[in-house]
């Protein structure tokens, strides 16, 4: 598979100026500036394959979005070198602008007092693309995204679930290779999230979009991307498809016993019970101490079970568990 | 390779977006008339006191209406600048194929047609009818519109170079 992205060493410092409190400290940060060096990102390495869908996460400050300026040629690295379809980012930005989209989810593109089919249509010039494949793709967008009830209502009138698909429908209106998503459905409700979730699949099934996506939430993670890249504190810790962390970083289970006893007294280590009451039992197995087999077994040897449900925890959980070892350390 | 088309398809989009904002133009329209009011008043009662006031005072409120029909018109672009630095909306701008600093002016100046044309109109019908005659002759109205919009373009540019002054409160690097 073609490598699009590629990231080697990628290091960028900011210097931050101290400010002093007061009038006297203002008159000190006037005449006698200090500056800090902050470290956002500490040589990461990484490469990503066409059609991909990347989950790129970590806690606030990590440094994900100073990546993603990065890969978008926003900002300029402090060392290192990015790679992004055979361009560097900073040095080609205009080139690459015509084959990457970005969406903010805080932030909007659309013009706020006009109906979203003008800031399409400005788009479409800003990107020269012609006519008759604007006028195509749009009608292929409008129909994966489903927005053709509020393309003429001002931008301002739409709800942030509508104003979000038309984001995405004008950062793919180019026909972007890759799509660059910052925090896609942040604010929305569930169902808006959901919808966006599955057009973001949808996208990346029939177009072969690579997705980099950023979020704080894990259901963007789960529910859209197949590999996840975790930073924290400007350094990769883990990079992984989905299945693979899930498989390493699941030490604990879930199990829900329904039995044919009121209470359940089992005595296993590791072992954690959550609730026993009423024929029903869930307990935590670690599976490192104990394999849940053994616990269905000794629990058979007690009572006869009506139903059993073993779960994974969530992934929220696991990223928890993943930001909290690396701050341990 | 400057691409015109662009920013012809630009400009129109924000004239059209300085008219959708209607709002905004009625309350700019509000504050042009109140300024000339006062600014009327204001010159007349210096003028009687001072013996200052060498112009006929309809003449003195037709260049009042010029001043202020083009600094209330300039839209506050450097506002706008800074509000993308701000806001992180420069993350959208900046990776399209489009020059930002071009983008900005070329967006202002759609802005600037707009409320000139609508601001003129006001202007002008209040003037009149308040001083009831126009001194000067057509040709010398047409060069004060020509002189307004070049000056227009210079008071963006100013503007935009406020705010681009933003940047410098910050440590990142705008590229190109």
């Amino acid at each position: 598979m073609k490598e699009i992205i590629k990231v080697t060493k990628l290091s960028k410092n900011f210097f931050i100026r101290k400010n002093f409190p007061g009038i006297v400290g203002a008159l000190k940060s006037l005449f006698h500036p200090q500056t800090i060096e902050w470290t956002a990102i500490k040589e990461i390495s990484f490469s990503i394959v066409q059609g991909e869908r990347v989950a790129f996460i970590g806690p606030n400050g990590a440094g994900k979005s100073t990546t993603i300026k990065m890969l978008t040629g926003i900002l300029y690295p402090s060392s290192g070198a990015i790679e992004v379809l055979g361009l560097t980012p900073w040095e080609k930005r205009s080139a690459l602008g015509y084959q990457i989209g970005t969406v903010f989810g805080q932030r909007t593109q659309l013009w706020y007092h006009l109906p979203p089919l003008d800031t399409f249509h400005l788009l479409s010039k800003i990107y020269e693309i012609d006519p008759c494949a604007y006028k195509r793709r749009l009608e292929e967008l409008i129909g994966i995204f489903e927005i053709s009830m509020f393309l003429h209502k001002p931008v301002r009138q739409l709800s942030l679930g509508e104003r979000m698909r038309c984001e995405l429908v004008a950062s793919l209106l180019h026909n972007p290779q890759i799509l660059f998503l910052d925090e896609p459905t942040i604010g929305l409700d569930i169902n808006a999230k959901l919808k966006i979730r599955s057009l973001l699949n949808k996208l990346s099934k029939e177009y072969g979009t690579t997705l980099f996506l950023t979020s704080h939430d894990t259901a963007d993670i789960e529910q859209v991307c197949d590999r996840v890249i975790v930073l924290d504190h400007g350094v990769i810790i883990l990079d992984s498809s989905l299945r693979e962390l899930k498989k390493a970083y699941v030490k604990k289970k879930i199990l829900s016993l329904t039995t044919d006893q009121e209470t359940l007294f089992l005595q296993i280590p590791g072992l954690h019970v959550l609730e026993n009451k009423n024929y029903h039992f869930v307990c935590e197995v670690n599976l490192s101490d104990t394999p849940i087999d053994l616990v269905i077994h000794e629990a058979l040897k007690l009572t006869s079970l009506k139903d059993v449900t073993i779960e994974d925890p969530s992934m929220e959980e696991i990223i928890r568990t993943l930001y909290g070892t690396t701050r341990d350390v | 390779m400057f691409k015109t088309h662009k920013y012809q398809t630009l400009f129109k989009f924000s004239f059209l977006y300085a008219l959708q904002n209607y709002k905004t133009l009625i309350g700019l329209i509000i504050f042009l008339i109140t300024c000339m009011t006062i600014f009327a008043h204001l010159w007349q009662v210096v003028a009687d006191k001072t013996e200052a006031m060498h112009l006929h005072s309809s003449q003195l409120l037709w260049y009042i209406a010029f001043n202020e029909w083009l600094l209330i018109a300039l839209p506050d672009i450097q506002d706008d600048i800074e509000e993308d630095l701000h806001s992180g909306r420069l993350a959208y701008l900046l990776p399209r194929p489009i020059s930002y600093l071009w983008f900005m002016f070329i967006e202002g100046l759609g802005v600037l047609c707009a409320r000139l044309i609508v601001l003129g109109f006001s202007t002008f019908i209040f003037t009149w009818i308040r001083t009831g005659d126009i001194p000067f002759t057509w040709s010398t109205f047409l060069f004060v519109i020509i002189i307004g919009m070049l000056a227009g373009c210079v008071g963006i540019i100013f503007k935009m170079l406020i705010g681009v002054s933003a940047f410098c409160e910050y440590s990142c690097a705008l590229v190109g």
